[in-house]
């Protein structure tokens, strides 16, 4: 069910979007004043790094080098902060891991 | 920088892959040996393996192999003569099928246990048939027998009025299943028959007027619970023949959702958690109670059912508000809704495996003896299930709820840009999730207490 037309071109050839047509979404930005729109569909945002990473992501074909390189470093600003919540996840995940051993162990012997 | 990823994600999926078979081991011994873990920790342990599985599914953030991973299909074609046979055939079945089953139900046996068109319509079609359309293939557009034959029908193509939206499929699908709690329609043949045969005159007579694709795609309850089902199961259809993918994959696909959608997808939700939580002891008591301070009981079994409605569509409706707020998003909170809406569907696949699986293999049989012989009375005769069958629904249900996580974690990726907003955007779902894990499996082990004053 996926419509594969491939828009790699020898232009943009590491520029890999998706390969389909994503929807773009109905938003409501009233209240907030300093949104930044997505110079080609309108879409606004809270914030200028995510408007980057939105615009390569969805946009690579059309978008200028500029905004690639934006998007580019809007990446790897996240890689940091990905890093740093990939690390309190895997130890929250050990943490619940021996919770739940402990009062397994706890409510078998005790009960 | 890249080997400290590394390193933290071989860390994770060690963990985790250790965490997840645990907890389930946890919880299958736990409801097997009662008195060796009690319930309420069998409970916690399955709204913990959904969190659980929740912060492992944020670990996986590359968002080219999410893609690859739903997107992948198996397609085999049909021959265009084989399919043309097929669906011909299909439709002469399921047409006889219906006129078999509202002959039975008129001129078989008075006792329902052993009338073929009790057991047919509530232990063949909608437990057994209802779990191979979202385990396997929708195939229901294929054997619906008043689409069948609405098609040779004349008709008046009515302009179907667009305001009504899916609404009347909502109303459908609640007013299908308050019908099935509060009447004997379930155990009394010649009841079933009145209902299907007047849902036979309403549907041929809605389909003429409207035409049947305005009917079937927007009014009939049947037609679109099995629609939504379907897109659960592996196997899709296409222009030229089949596509096999993995379950639920088709639900991450990211396409335009339709405004009503949303509406009918809560309802299948509630629908199958209302079914089961009439027939629990503490509702028994209830019921018993506000019957005693004077209200009616078809009143009470509706009220039920509307408020029950209202507060699942409350709580989605602000969980989604709460998921554009976590993920610092401008998407409008009806979008958030709509876009997620599908995710609730393996939830909704699960329960009914759960509540419905055990009553098709114990009736499994009958059903065979009575199709076999439906104008002769035969005595009940019930497959016995074995003891770990009650731990399995329980893993039905929290399984429902694991490839919820993944489905919505895909679609959150094709929602919001980068991978920390996707994630963050899970929050309120995640948290309502293990809520309703917890309250599911209670539902589903509180033993059958039958619903008073109906
Ligand atoms: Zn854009």
């Amino acid at each position: 069910m996926t419509a594969t037309t491939d828009t790699t071109d020898s232009e943009s050839e590491k520029r890999s979007g998706p390969t389909f047509e994503v929807p773009v979404p109905e938003t409501d930005a009233s209240g907030v004043e300093d949104s930044v729109p997505c110079p080609y569909c309108d879409r606004p945002f809270r914030r200028e790094r995510l408007r980057d990473l939105h615009v390569g992501e969805v946009h690579p074909a059309e978008c200028t080098d500029e905004e690639y390189a934006a998007y580019e470093t809007a990446l790897d600003d996240e890689k940091d902060d990905l890093f740093t919540f990939h690390m309190q996840i895997v130890v929250t995940l050990g943490l619940l891991f021996f919770v739940f051993v402990f009062s397994y162990m706890g409510v078998v012997t005790l009960l | 920088m890249r080997t400290r990823r590394l390193v933290a994600v071989v860390l994770a999926v060690a963990l985790a892959s250790f965490v997840d078979p645990a907890m389930a081991h946890a919880s299958g011994l736990g409801s097997q040996d009662a008195g060796d873990a009690p319930f309420w920790f069998v409970m916690v342990t399955g709204g913990g393996v959904v969190g659980g599985s929740f912060l492992f599914a944020t670990l996986l953030t590359d968002h080219e192999a999410i893609r690859m991973v739903n997107a992948w299909r198996l397609r085999v074609p049909v021959d265009g003569r084989l399919r043309r046979a097929v669906v011909a055939l299909a439709g002469l079945a399921s047409v006889a099928a219906l006129a078999g089953i509202l002959y039975v139900a008129f001129a078989g046996p008075a006792n329902g246990q052993s009338n073929a068109a009790v057991l047919v319509v509530w232990a063949g079609w909608w437990a057994g048939y209802t779990i191979s359309v979202y385990l396997l293939a929708d195939t229901w557009p294929l054997v619906d027998p008043w689409r069948r034959i609405a098609g040779l029908l004349p008709r008046f193509d009515r302009r179907y009025p667009e305001r009504f939206g899916s609404w009347p499929a909502v109303a459908g699908l609640l007013g299908l299943v308050w019908l099935e709690v509060v009447s004997p329609v379930s155990e009394n043949p010649r009841l079933l028959g009145v209902v299907v045969a007047g849902y036979t005159v309403v549907t041929l007579a809605g389909a003429v007027v409207f035409g049947p694709d305005a009917w079937f795609g927007h009014v009939d309850p049947i037609a679109h619970a099995f629609r939504f089902f379907g897109r659960i199961a592996p196997v899709q259809r296409t222009d030229d023949g089949l596509a096999v993918g993995l379950p639920a994959s088709t639900l991450a696909h990211p396409s335009e959702p339709a405004r009503d959608e949303t509406a009918f997808i809560v309802a299948l939700l509630w629908a199958t958690t209302y079914d089961g939580l009439v027939s629990t002891g503490p509702w028994a008591l209830a019921a018993e109670f506000l019957v005693g301070v004077g209200v009616p009981p078809l009143l009470l079994y509706l009220g039920l059912l509307v408020t029950g409605y209202a507060l699942f569509r409350f709580v989605y409706r602000v969980a989604s508000a709460r998921a554009r707020e976590s993920a610092e998003s401008l998407v409008s909170p009806g979008y958030v809704a709509r876009w997620f809406a599908p995710a609730l569907l393996p939830i909704a696949a699960g329960y009914h495996v759960a509540h419905f699986l055990g009553y098709f293999l114990q009736l499994s049989e009958q059903l065979l003896r009575t199709v076999s012989a439906p104008l002769t009375t035969t005595t009940i005769s019930l497959v016995s299930l074995p003891g770990w069958f009650s731990s399995l629904q329980l893993v039905f249900v929290v399984a429902g709820h694991l490839f919820a996580i993944w489905v919505a974690h895909a679609l959150s990726f094709e929602l919001f840009p980068g991978r920390l907003q996707p994630i963050r955007s899970q929050y309120p779902f995640t948290f309502v999730m293990i809520f309703y894990t917890m309250t599911s499996m209670w539902i589903i082990a509180q033993p059958y207490t039958p619903p008073p004053y109906v």
